[in-house]
């Protein structure tokens, strides 16, 4: 297969709607004048030095507002009794998500994985979590951090992380005590198989499912092999005590603090927000089950006598080195990132780059330029059974709400006057039904095998995104991108203390107060647009340069129906650039991403 | 109008692609597609069918696994002696319970309930709550040491997504996209015009529940269905925009599957909105309901349940997902706070229902992933199989447990007892949705097809629990 240059706008728009999560006009430019592939190499291979990105910018923002409150409210406000505490709620990492992604110039590619990985390796603020934002920007620096780098070292990090721990319940874990009938907590064990590494079935290098002579799925594990993998994660505990203020409670001197099973400390206390969430949980051996274990008939095998971090790396180095888990992250990631429905060779392409260690930066290459080096676009998705001819590819998958999101920010600059795009992330939560560290369950927003009654299912197709369009989200969606582009309501940022004498140790929420501060508010930069659109004679020259930027397509055909709704207001320039913004944005066109 | 959205055609050409795929691979692929073709020759003459009774069955997922032996205990000796011995650090103290009176089951044992639950034992005493005991998904009846030598067990038996899955379709041995409830719509509402609102109603967005063959949900908010800004506010530039966006809701993306179905689905929501909304906004419910999403939720459910006639539905189902149960840790605190939401959310649904005089026509259920072990992890507990589960409403006998309750010793001591305390369920989860479908207007004979493992289960070991009386 020659390698096909590709690197006109079209091409270029494609592409970076599958890398990275937003770009604008002149990244377009950049990427076309360099190359796609010199860009995405170069891009690639850009190394991140600093492994707290997340976590320094949400504890910068934390502290910020934990000097306005003791500004407005005094040293109470963050110390003593008798008050809400100043905790880092989920919100901090919400805003140094939100501020990333938009002001980012470096990193982008980075970025999209970093989100696709958060989809895999699931924690979620819609539980404890939330009152620790710090600890949650520490998890998602792993993300960042080793999205290039080895998945069976992210998946180790992962597995000893606190919020991890906490989330999926290992932390404070204890080996078997038969006579009092406990057994240990079986979560992890799981999940770190059925959604971590090698899934529920017997699969092919090429992500197919293997079949027994009856033609049936052939299970991976059985509930032994859980409850044998449950001993492993035993006599995990959290690094310290650390509680963020003083009262009479609690006091300065507990923090740092060595927690022990049995510390006469009761257990509610050795859970956030009480404890160090920031650094690798710690083991304890005597808690710990230092037997053999044995499971997946002979394929991980542990000799006992190791201690907990040891046996945690050894099982997840034979986990990522069993055959499945290759094809089953190298769909993840396609799915994210490129198609729903990967044709079995692409998969297997991803699958051999991936390896038996789990090298993600040759698996994310493979993923973003086999689309490219494969001008046959039936090697890259599983044919729909209708043939693709003429001038359109084939669709490759519903963007997520919250990749919308992103993408229409960037490309039309959303930015502020104070520099700060700390959006808050709540109305965009309750609206998308979507936001990085914040879904529903350990699933995810969606189900890898959703599909959706219709054409998508009767040609045999998945299309996990659309299990958030209802008829719900569907108008929610719309409407979103009416009150960005004609209300002037662009996500919120906070900046400022609540207002509001409930609930005084937070940020300010509430979009309508936030509204008021102009420097802070986000507004988008048309100014290359309006310059067209204040010509009549350029706005049918307008439409294709904007298509062109928000789908990589002119000539779209509902071109005349974005003309005749702006017809009446035709010498308002702004009216005219906000109307095809918003077609645009909700039609097919760009809600659904080419391969 | 263009063919952008032809529902009989897709559904005829579904319906021919499953029955090819039957015959070749010797396998009953579509559970739900002998119930609909009988319905299609019932123009003719026809077997089963649903009759419509303005009934609504409204369906509460306690996501993540509930851990049911611990909202109802035994209280009687020796059954609470051996439940505090199993459960050891997560025996909840027998001064707490709250006891469920005038009701033994026949091997004389005697309930009680969560203390957090006291609106939910009001109900049982006024005969307006029954449980369904030790329940849950089952290909066939199997024992523990068939457990142990390869016995028929459900798919993803422990596991969350899967078991999630067979609560709402009821076929254990398959992974289907298609339930029950969406098997009623399918028959009831089988050619559906666009603009007519699915009798299937979720508060929870997508769900296989609800899905039938060609049928899908109409999904609202606890505020009730989602409009168009640009329609609600009238100036000249929102009426140019809406006209706009309506042709671009039919332009023909005839290859493309994808922005074929996010057009469909775009515009049904947008054509569906408005009657929704006229028929449901302005129903007046006196009852107090708390602030919690659930009792919000349902209170959006009374008001969409006086409105059927409005919104022209004979049938309705509601589909709601409690999410949060799956409690490996810090049980009982978390597992308290949570059975008194959704106690008081009953509570007041069914005080709503009253006051509406819609009580006769509603009747209320709960499912569970799964129960848990009935050990302990030290500060939670791990996935299970069969469980507890609640109905409600005054058409079904009120004030008793249903089913065989379980003994709750452990190991050798105890024949339903795989390991830990995961139970093998006495009553498969069929025996109860057939009752309900038969309630909701089922022909008996119907609940085969719809539930065709229900033939696996005799009447001597699975007795008809009778929940609507002989």
């Amino acid at each position: 297969m020659g390698r096909e240059i590709r690197n006109n706008k079209s091409d270029v728009v494609r592409f970076l709607s599958q890398a990275v999560l937003g770009y604008d006009g002149q990244l377009v430019e950049n990427v076309a004048r360099r190359g796609i592939h010199n860009w995405l190499e170069k891009e690639m291979s850009q190394k991140v030095i600093n492994r707290s990105t997340y976590r320094q910018l949400t504890k910068q923002i934390w502290d910020y507002f934990r000097t306005e409150l003791v500004a407005e409210h005094g040293e109470a406000a963050i110390n003593g009794d008798g008050n809400n505490p100043a905790l880092p709620y989920k919100w901090y990492f919400h805003m140094a998500w939100w501020h990333r992604t938009l002001t980012s110039r470096n990193h982008l590619i980075r970025q999209r994985v970093a989100l696709a990985l958060s989809e895999l390796l699931v924690i979620s603020d819609k539980s404890s979590l939330e009152l620790d934002a710090v600890g949650m920007a520490d998890y998602y620096d792993l993300l960042y951090h080793h999205a290039f780098g080895n998945y069976a070292d992210l998946l180790t990090d992962v597995s000893l992380h606190p919020c991890m721990g906490v989330y999926l319940s290992h932390m404070n874990n204890r080996k078997a005590d038969p006579g009092r009938n406990i057994h240990p907590d079986e979560n992890y064990a799981r999940e770190i198989m059925q959604l971590f590494t090698i899934g529920l079935f017997e699969l092919n290098g090429d992500g197919s499912e293997m079949l027994d002579g009856e033609g049936k799925p052939i299970p991976t594990y059985d509930n032994r092999d859980i409850k044998e993998l449950a001993r492993v994660f035993t006599g995990l505990q959290p690094p310290f005590y650390q509680y963020e203020w003083s009262t009479g409670f609690w006091d300065p001197s507990y923090n740092n603090y060595p927690v022990d099973f049995e510390d006469g400390v009761e257990k509610a206390f050795k859970t956030v927000p009480f404890v160090n969430m920031t650094n690798p949980m710690k083991g304890n051996e005597q808690y710990h089950d230092r037997g053999a274990k044995n499971l997946l008939g002979g394929k991980l095998v542990l000799p006992g006598g190791q201690n907990v971090q040891d046996e945690v790396k050894s099982v997840v180095a034979q986990l990522v080195a069993h055959s499945n888990t290759a094809p089953f992250v190298a769909k993840h990631l396609i799915r994210q990132l490129v198609c729903s429905n990967p044709a079995p060779a692409y998969v297997e392409a991803v699958a051999n780059a991936f390896g038996s260690v789990g090298d993600l930066g040759a698996a994310v290459y493979e993923v973003l330029s086999y689309p490219l080096d494969n001008s046959n676009v039936n090697n890259v998705v599983q044919s729909s059974g209708s043939e693709v001819s003429g001038p359109t590819r084939p669709a490759g998958k519903m963007k997520s709400p919250l990749l919308r999101a992103t993408q229409v920010l960037r490309m039309f600059k959303a930015s502020n006057d104070s520099g700060k795009a700390w959006v808050t992330g709540e109305y965009m939560d309750e609206s998308l039904r979507q936001h990085p560290l914040s879904s529903p369950t350990v699933f995810n927003f969606y189900s890898p095998d959703y599909t959706p009654h219709g054409p998508i299912e009767e040609a045999g197709l998945v299309a996990p995104e659309f299990e958030l369009h209802t008829s719900a989200t569907a108008i929610d969606y719309v409407n979103l991108m009416y009150y960005w582009f004609f209300a002037d309501r662009l996500p919120a940022v906070s900046t400022i203390i609540s207002g509001d004498p409930d609930y005084i140790n937070v940020p300010e929420l509430d979009p309508d107060v936030l509204i008021t501060y102009p420097k802070d508010r986000l507004t988008f930069d048309f100014m290359p647009e309006l310059k067209m659109a204040g010509d009549p004679r350029k706005h049918d020259a307008l439409i294709d340069h904007m298509s062109l930027l928000m789908t990589g397509k002119t000539g779209l055909p509902f071109k005349d129906d974005i003309k005749a709704s702006f017809k009446k207001y035709a010498d308002n320039p702004l009216w005219v650039v906000q109307t095809i913004a918003f077609m645009i944005s909700i039609s097919p066109e760009f809600v659904i991403q080419e391969v | 109008m263009s063919n952008i959205f032809d529902h009989e055609l897709s559904r005829r050409s579904f319906l021919q692609k499953s029955a090819l795929l039957t015959a070749a691979s010797g396998l009953a692929v579509s559970g739900v597609a002998p119930v609909i073709r009988p319905l299609q020759a019932q123009a003719a003459g026809g077997l089963t069918s649903i009759k419509p009774q303005n009934k609504a069955l409204v369906f509460i997922m306690l996501d993540g696994g509930n851990d049911s032996f611990n909202m109802l205990v035994p209280i009687s000796s020796p059954h609470y002696e051996e439940y505090s011995k199993t459960r050891a650090n997560l025996a909840i103290d027998k001064r707490d319970l709250i006891p469920l009176k005038n009701f033994h089951d026949k091997e004389g044992r005697h309930f009680s309930l969560h203390p957090s639950m006291p609106e939910t034992a009001e109900l049982f005493h006024r005969g307006k709550l029954s449980f369904i005991a030790n329940i849950g998904p089952m290909i066939t009846p199997i024992t523990k040491e068939e457990f142990h030598s390869g016995g028929r067990l459900p798919l993803g038996l422990l596991s969350h997504a899967d078991q999630f899955k067979h609560w709402q379709t009821a076929r254990a041995d398959q992974r289907l996209n298609r339930g029950w409830f969406g098997s009623f719509a399918d028959m009831l509402q089988p050619d559906r015009a666009i603009d007519r609102i699915p009798m299937n109603i979720s508060l929870a967005g997508s769900n296989i529940m609800q899905n039938g063959v060609g049928s899908s949900h109409y999904t609202i908010t606890e505020e009730g269905s989602i409009g168009l800004v640009v329609n609600e506010i009238d100036n000249a530039l929102n009426r140019e925009l809406l006209r706009s966006f309506e042709n671009l809701l039919t332009k023909d993306y005839g290859r493309d599957p994808f922005s074929r179905t996010y057009l469909s689905q775009t515009r049904e929501a947008q054509a569906q909105h408005e009657a929704f909304r006229d028929a449901t906004i302005t129903v007046p419910v006196q009852t107090e309901f708390s602030s919690t999403p659930l009792s919000a939720q349902l209170r959006k459910v009374a008001q969409t349940i006086y409105a059927a006639e409005a919104l022209g539905h004979a049938q309705q189902t509601f589909f709601i997902r409690y999410i949060g149960w799956d409690h490996h840790d810090e049980l009982l605190n978390n597992q308290r706070t949570m059975l008194s939401v959704l106690s008081r959310a009953l509570g007041e649904f069914q005080a709503a229902l009253h006051e509406m005089g819609l009580e006769e026509r509603v009747v209320t259920f709960t499912g569970s992933d799964f129960g848990r072990t009935l050990t302990s992890n030290g500060n939670g507990t791990d996935h299970g199989w069969g469980g507890n589960t609640i109905v409600m409403g005054s058409a079904i006998q009120g004030g008793r447990v249903f089913g065989n309750y379980p003994r709750l010793g452990l190991g050798d001591e105890n024949p339903l007892d795989v390991g830990s305390g995961v139970l093998i369920p006495t009553t498969p989860l069929e025996r109860l949705y057939a009752e309900l479908a038969v309630w909701f207007g089922l022909e008996p004979a119907g609940a085969r097809g719809l539930f065709p493992n229900l033939a696996n289960f005799d009447h001597t070991m699975y007795p008809a629990l009778r929940l609507f009386g002989s």
